[in-house]
């Protein structure tokens, strides 16, 4: 039934107008690839802010600008980027390092992607059948745990020194019984106590010297702590 | 082999019925964007429990009456 005083207008056009965070991302990207090409490439860190950081502040909750529509569609857009992504992962360590068999500077690069790819994918898959607050907490004791028995294999003849290092994995623990009652504050407190751990055990020589085992203990302490951090902060978590 | 099932809806039809809304009048009073509501009326997107239950209180009518489901491939 049409009223005579207010005809339908309704069009089928589904042009969808961009959020103004994501208008603002679009120029950080594109002033963040000028200054890289003519001034430093460090500067191609605006363009990471700009390709990355709406979609991550809406993963945080701090951004709520996308209905549920748009919020399955950047899923779907972002499951499609990790599958092409991990596959030219792959892809290019396989093509730069055939007719060898260890991984050498340039493929390590590629390698590290990967990694974050299958460590952000593996963790994101506890959140969905988990949820925040279970998959922090068993993230960390199983993490936890991995390192105790590394540090007493490593320490069976010096007892002075399994203590000392025993300490280190206590806070892993601590912080898994912590996350249960509160979620938000040991969050945050996994996120300092990360960044901690990457500049006191300077792993990120991982980027700048290639040092695998800094990228095993990246891997294996500080990115747990980081990704169970995250999880826990995120809004969903309270 | 698990079924599959598509799902019909009659929001475009109802929406005219009621009041003749605008599809940004029906996306403004169940809090999505009018491109959700294209979605919806084009049978490109199934929405949530939620919003079909806020779609149906919207135009007056229930979730069945709106949306339709048709057995696909059965096991």
């Amino acid at each position: 039934m049409t009223s005579p005083t207010s005809p339908s207008t309704s069009t089928s056009s589904s042009r969808a107008r961009p959020e103004p965070a994501s208008l603002v991302g679009g120029v950080l990207t594109a002033l963040g690839i000028l200054l890289a090409a003519t001034v430093d490439m460090s500067l191609l860190i605006l363009a990471a802010l700009g390709s990355f950081g709406p979609g991550i502040l809406r993963e945080l909750g701090v951004l709520r600008d996308h209905d549920e529509f748009r919020r399955q569609a950047a899923w779907r857009a972002g499951y499609h980027a990790y599958l092409a992504g991990g596959f030219v992962a792959v892809l290019l360590i396989a093509l730069l390092e055939a007719g060898t068999a260890s991984i050498g500077d340039l493929a390590q690069s590629a390698a590290i992607v990967l990694v974050v790819l299958w460590l952000v994918w593996g963790f994101g898959s506890l959140l969905a059948y988990w949820g925040a607050r279970k998959a922090a907490v068993r993230t960390l004791l199983v993490y936890g745990t991995f390192w105790l028995v590394f540090m007493v294999l490593s320490n069976l003849g010096d007892a002075m020194a399994l203590l000392m290092q025993c300490l280190l994995v206590v806070p892993l623990f601590a912080l898994a019984w912590t996350a249960g009652r509160w979620p938000r504050s040991t969050g945050v407190l996994l996120l300092i106590l990360g960044v901690a751990a990457i500049v006191q055990f300077d792993l990120y020589e991982i980027v700048t010297e290639r040092r695998l085992t800094a990228a095993l203990v990246l891997v294996t302490f500080a990115l747990p702590m980081l990704a169970s951090g995250v999880a826990l902060v995120r809004r969903e978590a309270a | 082999m698990k079924p599959t099932y598509s799902v019909t809806n009659s929001v475009k039809r109802r929406r005219r019925h009621h009041g003749d809304l605008t599809q940004q009048q029906l996306a403004d009073m169940v809090g999505v964007s009018r491109q959700t509501i294209v979605s919806i009326e084009k049978g490109k997107y199934n929405p949530t429990v939620g919003l079909a239950l806020s779609l149906a209180r919207a135009l007056g009518v229930t979730v069945e009456q709106l949306f339709q489901l048709d057995p696909g491939e059965m096991p």
